[in-house]
């Protein structure tokens, strides 16, 4: 009998438009692949322009790249590629039909990604304070140690403790503005992206409390997958393009 | 038609691809501490060329095992690799036109006088800094 109320309560896991599941999932999985195309060309657009620039000003981008932590991001890096992979767990987990762990791998999806997102949060705050934030206090003389704060003089001097700090200028050209508008305008999207994802997490994670998904339907979860791991793909572009330009 | 069957991929291909994107996060950072350029003898007026194209290798190769392993796309039907590809398809168009008209445009013109200007200075407030054409030394410059 209890049995019986469950099969009520729970959504049938076939639609009525679809034959079967196969079919049904096959649906779900090229409606996620057209809209992430129109993510591939959105975030390409910006690529494009990015490199438009790089090519008219390579080295004042260079010299804005020398400016960021490239440490920080490669720490940024190696935590969204552990979270794809907690994702892709958390896939499995539905394609075997356990609710728990899908639970369990999703809320560890969650922090992962906002660990990631504090890191950012951390690294505006050092560009905050290295006045290279552009168009509100972008400045073309480099702070001195008095002006940027404990915090970004503490992570200076482990940089020097870590290794020799690439000479940079003490003038910072122009140009350089050009380069920081890219960074923030193209870490503030894939991070709005992320954002976003954790929202949706949220919501799968209750969803899966009340037992919705089952090996034959757990569309939502496999979904939702495909666009964490574009959001991931995205950021592995960027880290290249953004913060290793080392070399003249 | 319908073959699509549900293909479980087991937790220890997520972990090799885990590792091997790790150690290729490892290879990208390495490799630009390294001045490529001079290493194998091909650069164009500090352009940092084979770095680029190093670190963008890797970055593909990333996306590619992403896309495979972690989004199932290599075990998912032909029209879902068609519908994976086209989007790149298109950016790889889209890259390849727009880019093929503004590497072309700074190329010195049939005046040695008249120098690269666009976009016009005024945008950002300062002079772009462009290295003097030599001739003779620069393949690009006119006779």
């Amino acid at each position: 009998m209890a049995e019986h109320i469950v099969t009520e309560l729970s959504p049938c896991p076939v639609s009525d438009q679809f034959e079967d599941i196969p079919q049904q999932k096959h649906a779900a999985t090229l409606g996620m692949w057209a809209f992430l195309s129109t993510e591939i060309l959105f975030f390409g657009a910006l690529f494009a322009t990015y490199t438009i620039y790089r090519h008219l000003w390579p080295s004042g981008f260079r010299e804005g790249s020398l400016d960021l932590k490239w440490y920080l991001g490669a720490i940024n890096t190696a935590v969204l590629l552990f979270s794809s992979f907690l994702m892709a767990m958390a896939v499995n987990a539905a394609a075997t039909g356990s609710n728990v762990r899908i639970v369990r791998y999703l809320a560890l999806t969650i922090i992962v990604g906002a660990i990631f997102l504090g890191i950012k949060g951390t690294e505006y705050y050092i560009e905050y304070r290295e006045h290279l934030v552009p168009g509100s206090n972008f400045s073309r003389l480099k702070p001195d140690e008095s002006q940027v704060g404990p915090f970004v003089r503490g992570l200076d001097k482990f940089e020097h403790w870590f290794g020799k700090k690439s000479e940079k200028p003490a003038e910072r050209q122009p140009q350089e503005q050009m380069f920081m508008f890219f960074y923030f305008v193209m870490t503030a999207i894939h991070a709005t992206h992320m954002i976003i994802g954790i929202g949706v997490m949220i919501v799968l994670i209750v969803m899966a409390k009340r037992g919705v998904f089952s090996p034959e339907y757990h569309n939502p979860v496999e979904m939702f997958g495909l666009y964490w791991h574009f959001v991931d793909i995205v950021w592995v572009f960027l880290f290249p393009t953004l913060y290793l330009l080392r070399q003249p | 038609m319908r073959k699509v069957e549900e293909h479980i991929v087991s937790p220890k291909i997520y972990v090799v691809i885990l590792l091997t994107l790790m150690v290729l996060l490892g290879v990208t950072v390495l490799a630009a501490f390294v001045d490529l350029d001079k290493l194998l003898g091909h650069g164009h007026q500090g352009t940092a060329y084979w770095n680029m194209a190093v670190a963008l290798l890797i970055a593909i190769c990333k996306a590619i095992l992403i896309i495979l392993f972690f989004m199932h796309v290599k075990y998912a039907s032909r029209l879902v690799w068609a519908f994976a590809a086209a989007g790149f398809v298109w950016l790889g168009i889209m890259m390849t036109l727009t880019l093929s008209d503004y590497f072309s445009r700074n190329y010195p013109t049939a005046s040695p006088k008249s120098s690269p200007t666009w976009p016009s200075n005024s945008y950002i407030g300062a002079e772009p800094k462009h290295d003097p054409i030599v001739p003779g030394q620069d393949p690009l410059a006119p006779l």
